[in-house]
């Protein structure tokens, strides 16, 4: 048996050394322990320890009872294993009693230097160290804090909220002391909701009432020539591979860079055969493929739509799916719903006897490209480009930089750099929205950076007793 | 209709907008605060994108590439064409998913219904197998795939002059950060062999140079990171500007205030 205490948020009873709350995921590491009072932060030890001695483990390695909220689990303390020694301390209170009913005294205590223990061998690698010393001073004050009104408040809630079992907004709670005591040992700083509403605010003013750059400079780099000429090169017969490694959650940015390229596919009128390892992969396909498709003739959009295109569909499976595509391409892709000999399936089957002239892969994250570069790439050593998020460039371009990938195009930025190699006419619709992207980019990334430095200079002057700062 | 499209009439596409923008409006309330409506917005989010997973492992795999060929084909040879599967093709996945499924089963049912001691022990010996297979095969891939497609061409990259990555400058770069990172990571277990000084010294500041590189790493991850966020909320707040008057509801709504005038 564990020691638990009870989360401060929904009542659920979790052990000491848990970093989430397992009833409503609440993180426990950023409780203050100077707002909960010594039970809480120091559970009622076991009787075997409480006299000195082990506790034995239970008997039967059955899961426990469900441990009623703010207690212990009750199931009764195994005897000593040794009787003739001798009891050093009071009978301990009843096992079923909750623990916040009662103040435990110093006593019943786990002694500290287990519990810093307990926390340093096991959150380990979670979390930055705490250093001995401030968890002594934490544990001090803990000890002293006295029961404060709010937590009268807080008591009153959980009971209800146990009367009609549902969930009460919590968020009404007046700001908790916790952190500011936090924040005075150098640690986190407390929430700031009004920096959230700044930034939207003040983009939203910027998006509607700003004077937007007439022209738009792009930075390209490297990458984005290399994936265009590629493309460029491709012939009117040959198949080309894409995996969709993006679905709706990123969408907002990932369709800026994947648009442009996408209609450059469209207009080289090579065959494109579409997969996805994602749920949503094929849909956000389909979505963007008709948005690029408005952007082209009517005839070449009904050629690509009518002969070029092949919809793989969801290839579920991972990694290990990827490797069997690059060895046998024709089993590994999906058919069609009705499993019958479309012509997009012979075009995947034709795959087996000759390997796409290039692949493609959309991806939100880094990981997307890794593992078709890990397992696909080297089997069927077809050229790939990358079409990613700003937030995977880092850890892809040194692929680029080996010549494993033939293109790497990324982020925003990316994504205007080949619009304009695409050399098409923006309609004026589609330059003020280039123009408003980035007047708000600009101002959203002066704005993160000043927000950056308010506050280190906030915590600093915290953490050297300057007072802090706070609006 | 074209192809690709939604192949929704117009009056569906743009319930689809409105309902959207409801939900986009929903779950930026939390900057307001969190409520039953921001919860409401989320629970949906979730079971609707577990709910649209299930239908698709369903009609894309399970249907089309299990259950169809299994209870269609001949006995010896499943389907037809140049992609005719034999039967344990089929049988092999089929009875280990059960057996995934069992699993499940049994833990979420441990304590409320009792089965059999020796179906309980069976259950108990067969239902790991899958799971060992699948963590298996997992594991397996993933570390040969990050073989044979990095650590290799990215060590050979790295001794290869001709390539940006082998660049001398670059190179030796790469090559002092990556050590002192590794020695910084591994320093207690170096500082416990007992080097001389001058060698420990060296250590020391190597390691030194390897936490500054961490951090530097981190720290332009952090701000592409920032990057792709931002475009991503400034994308969100167009949508709330320019979906609605773009809608064609307006349009709509013309129409209807025309009429009834």
């Amino acid at each position: 048996m564990s020691s638990t205490f009870g989360c401060p948020h929904c009542g659920h009873s979790n052990a000491v050394e848990a970093a989430f709350c397992g009833g409503c995921g609440t993180n426990l590491q950023e409780i203050d322990a100077a707002l909960l009072p010594a039970d809480d932060l120091f559970p009622v030890k076991k009787k075997g320890a409480e006299s000195g001695e082990s506790t034995p483990p239970p008997a039967d390695p059955a899961p426990p009872a469900e441990p009623t909220a703010l207690t212990e689990p009750t199931a009764p303390e195994a005897p000593p294993a040794d009787p003739a020694v001798p009891k050093a301390s009071p009978p301990p209170p009843a096992p079923d009693a909750p623990d916040r009913a009662k103040p435990a005294p110093d006593a019943d205590r786990v002694p500290l230097p287990m519990l810093l223990s307990r926390f340093q061998q096991e959150w380990r690698g979670a979390v930055p160290p705490l250093p001995e010393e401030a968890l002594q001073d934490l544990a001090k004050r803990a000890v002293q804090q006295p029961p404060s009104p709010e937590r009268m408040d807080d008591e009153e809630r959980r009971r209800l909220r146990n009367l009609i079992n549902e969930d009460i907004p919590l968020l009404d709670l007046p700001q908790r002391p916790a952190n500011t005591q936090s924040a005075a040992q150098g640690g986190e700083l407390p929430r700031q909701p009004w920096i959230g509403w700044l930034v939207v605010v003040s983009l939203l003013a910027v998006l509607l009432l700003g004077d937007a750059p007439a022209t738009v400079t792009v930075h390209a780099w490297p990458g984005v020539e290399e994936a265009h000429t590629a493309i460029n090169q491709l012939s009117p017969e040959s198949v080309a591979l894409i995996n969709w490694a993006y679905d709706p959650a990123t969408a907002g940015e990932m369709d800026l860079v994947a648009l442009p390229v996408m209609e450059h596919l469209i207009r080289s009128q090579s065959r494109l055969v579409v997969i996805s390892q994602l749920p949503g992969g094929p849909a956000t396909a389909r979505r963007l493929m008709a948005r690029a498709g408005q952007q082209i003739s009517p005839q070449e959009r009904a050629a690509f739509f009518d002969s070029n295109l092949v919809e793989g569909g969801f290839l579920p499976g991972g990694a290990s799916v990827l490797a069997l595509l690059g060895q046998d391409p024709a089993t590994g892709l999906p058919v069609d719903a009705q499993g019958s000999q479309t012509d997009g399936r012979l075009a995947i089957t034709r795959l087996e006897q000759a390997p796409p002239a290039l692949t493609l892969v959309f991806a939100a994250q880094a990981e997307g490209v890794q593992r078709w570069l890990e397992q696909v790439q080297p089997l069927n050593r077809t050229p790939v480009i990358a079409v990613v998020s700003g937030a995977a460039d880092p850890a892809l371009r040194p692929y680029l930089e080996s010549g494993q990938l033939a293109g790497l195009v990324s982020g925003y930025s990316g994504g205007l750099a080949y619009e304009q190699r695409n050399a098409r006419n923006l309609s004026r619709a589609e330059e003020r929205l280039h123009q408003q992207r980035s007047a708000a980019r600009n101002w959203l990334l002066w704005l993160v950076i000043l927000l950056a430095l308010l506050g280190n200079l906030a915590a600093h002057s915290t953490e050297r007793g300057w007072g802090g700062w706070r609006p | 209709m074209m192809g690709y499209s939604s192949g929704l009439p117009f009056g569906w596409d743009l319930a689809g907008m409105l309902i959207g923008y409801l939900f986009s409006l929903i779950l930026f309330s939390f900057l307001l605060r969190e409520s039953f409506l921001v919860r409401l917005g989320l629970y949906l989010l979730v079971g609707v994108s577990l709910g649209y997973a299930a239908v698709l492992a369903w009609h894309d795999v399970l249907l089309p590439r299990l259950f169809r060929p299994l209870f269609t084909a001949e006995w010896g040879t499943l389907g037809a064409g140049p992609w005719a599967s034999p039967l344990w093709q089929l049988l092999a996945p089929a009875l280990l998913g059960l057996l995934i499924w069992l699993a499940g089963a049994r833990l979420m049912l441990r304590g409320q219904i009792a089965l059999p001691g020796p179906v309980d022990r069976l259950l108990a010996w067969l239902t790991p197998l899958p799971l060992g297979l699948m963590v298996g095969t997992g594991v397996g891939t993933a570390l040969a795939g990050s073989i044979q497609g990095t650590l290799l061409p990215q060590a050979l990259a790295a001794t290869d002059l001709a390539t940006p990555a082998g660049n001398g400058v670059l190179a030796a770069v790469a090559l002092i950060i990556t050590t002192g990172a590794l020695l910084y990571l591994r320093l207690p277990a170096a500082g416990a062999l007992g080097l001389p000084w001058p060698v420990a010294w060296l250590v020391r500041i190597w390691a030194w140079i390897g936490q500054r590189g961490l951090w530097l790493a981190a720290g332009i991850l952090f701000g592409q990171l920032i990057l792709s966020r931002t475009t991503l909320l400034v994308e969100r707040l167009l949508y709330f500007i320019h979906a609605l008057p773009n809608s064609g509801l307006w349009m709509w709504l013309a129409a209807l205030w025309g009429g009834g005038g």
